[in-house]
């Protein structure tokens, strides 16, 4: 599989639960992608922001999600999608 | 305490940087892949499954495919892997306070004063392999004995996912069969590992048993170490993680997109690393006297130089300025550039000096505007126009510093 770069602004429906946030399902490109699991999670920092990234697993393939706490803006990162 | 009776644990993680990516991605999980940096390639590490077909670090990604067509290359993510190492820090620490942070992906636990509430520090070695795979979902390698150096091999000798006992009386049973080779990562690399051949010192066991004035007469101070290495002894203790090591140096290095020979592409690389390496220096309030010069051309060969001046500075400019007098050495090009490596030493605390020329002043002045601008909204979105240039010829993200966000 070949791994895409996007960083494009999507909409996203995440479950807060457990100090934690879960992305649930994500809308990109007029579709509605849902996240089978959540595989990983890390944080950066960008400027003065701090951003949560999560690798999920949807039916297309593969994920990379950001969220930035500060702007509070989803961003699909990366997609590995199946062919 | 005497030294044979502490319990020091070196966690080692398991091909880092393949094993994160692998954790995040179950696509990449049991697969050959390879972490390389963007756009043209060396593999940095690979997983256990491509090392089965003889892939190591520093080959070429064409190499790699030539042993394994079926390769997966993967854009390696420091900030990624440095998040991660900071939570299995915090595993760690759940021990004690007494965690040195060796590499990225290795730290050293001293576990003498605190074993006993953990059931030993088998237990302890145990139960961070459990956390660590629970949590984070990669698996490491634990040696325990009773120094750095013998743990730290102990570690090693088995991986993946290995726990290596290493008792006080086992020391010279487990040390002296070892082979120099494997000595390498304690102190001895791997062109000292040759010289010793050279020398007939083939094992832990010839070391620990070579005359010490004959090591001394060949190695200076330094005599003395190698045979204590053989030994399996070292006294030297696990620092704790609230001691920073302080910093030498900082610096910056980027592959280029493709080798060139222009050199309006190369200053603009250059000037974009010496802002970085200046915006982290002043991050560190820092400043510093002595800039290196590192190039590698398109047949690997390396030049590097050094200038020093005689008062210290924290600025791009001034930096940049020492680096392209080093670069102007080996002009006109003959090769192409492939890579470029800046940095800076000699280095002192506290505020920058007060220059007295007006337009040192600004360049200053202009400094801490930029570093408070680029702080907000990330690093480089401020950035002298000739950087520009570096973006057009194709500027890569794991240099890090290019931000694509505009300021609203």
């Amino acid at each position: 599989m070949s791994v895409t770069e996007i960083g494009e602004k999507i909409k996203a429906g995440v479950v807060f639960s457990r100090n934690m946030a879960e992305p649930k399902w994500f809308k990109w490109k007029e579709r509605k992608i849902d996240v089978i699991s959540t595989n990983f999670i890390w944080n950066t920092v960008e400027g003065s922001a701090m951003l949560l990234h999560f690798s999920v697993s949807a039916e297309g393939g593969y994920y990379e999600l950001s969220f930035n706490q500060k702007t509070l803006e989803w961003r699909l990162e990366k997609t590995g999608e199946k062919s | 305490m005497t030294q044979n009776s502490r319990k020091i644990i070196l966690v080692d993680m398991n091909a880092y940087f393949a094993s994160v990516e692998q954790a995040s991605n179950p696509e990449l999980r049991g697969k050959a892949i390879v972490i390389c940096g963007d756009g043209r390639t060396i593999v940095v590490t690979a997983s256990y499954e491509a090392r089965r077909y003889g892939i190591k670090t520093g080959m070429t990604l064409p190499e790699a495919r030539r042993l394994c067509p079926f390769v997966i290359p993967v854009i390696g993510n420091l900030d990624k892997y440095v998040d991660v190492s900071l939570r299995i820090h915090k595993i760690m620490l759940e021990y004690t306070d007494q965690v040195e942070v060796f590499s990225i992906d290795e730290c050293f636990l001293d576990v003498t004063g605190v074993e006993h509430l953990w059931g030993g520090a088998v237990n302890i070695a145990a139960g961070i392999k459990k956390k660590i795979k629970e949590q984070i979902g990669i698996t490491c390698s634990a040696g325990v004995a009773p120094n750095k150096v013998v743990a730290k091999l102990a570690a090693k000798s088995k991986k993946p996912d290995g726990l290596t006992v290493v008792e006080p009386d086992e020391v010279e049973n487990f040390m002296f069969p070892l082979p120099v080779e494997k000595l390498q990562g304690v102190g001895i690399g791997a062109r000292l590992s040759e010289k010793f051949r050279l020398m007939g010192i083939n094992t832990a066991r010839d070391l620990a048993m070579a005359d010490g004035g004959f090591l001394k007469a060949r190695f200076g101070v330094m005599g003395a170490f190698y045979k204590n290495v053989g030994l399996g002894r070292d006294s030297s203790r696990v620092k704790k993680y609230s001691e920073q090591a302080p910093v030498k140096s900082v610096g910056h290095s980027h592959t280029l997109p493709k080798d060139t020979y222009d050199i309006s592409v190369v200053r603009s690389y250059l000037l974009m690393l010496c802002e970085k390496t200046a915006a982290r220096l002043r991050g560190y309030k820092l400043t510093g006297r002595t800039v290196f010069l590192m190039v590698r051309f398109g047949d690997f060969e390396i030049f590097s130089g050094r200038e020093t001046l005689k008062s210290c500075f924290n600025t791009g400019y001034g930096i940049f300025s020492l680096a392209w007098k080093i670069f102007e050495r080996v002009l006109p090009l003959k090769k192409a550039v492939r890579l470029l490596g800046v940095g800076i030493s000699n280095l002192a605390g506290g505020d920058t000096q007060q220059y007295l020329f007006e337009d040192m002043q600004k360049k200053q002045k202009l400094s801490a505007v930029m570093d408070e601008i680029n702080a907000k909204y990330g690093e480089l979105t401020v950035k002298p126009s000739s950087v520009i240039i570096a973006q057009k010829h194709g500027i890569l993200g794991r240099c890090g510093i290019i931000s694509t966000r505009l300021i609203k």
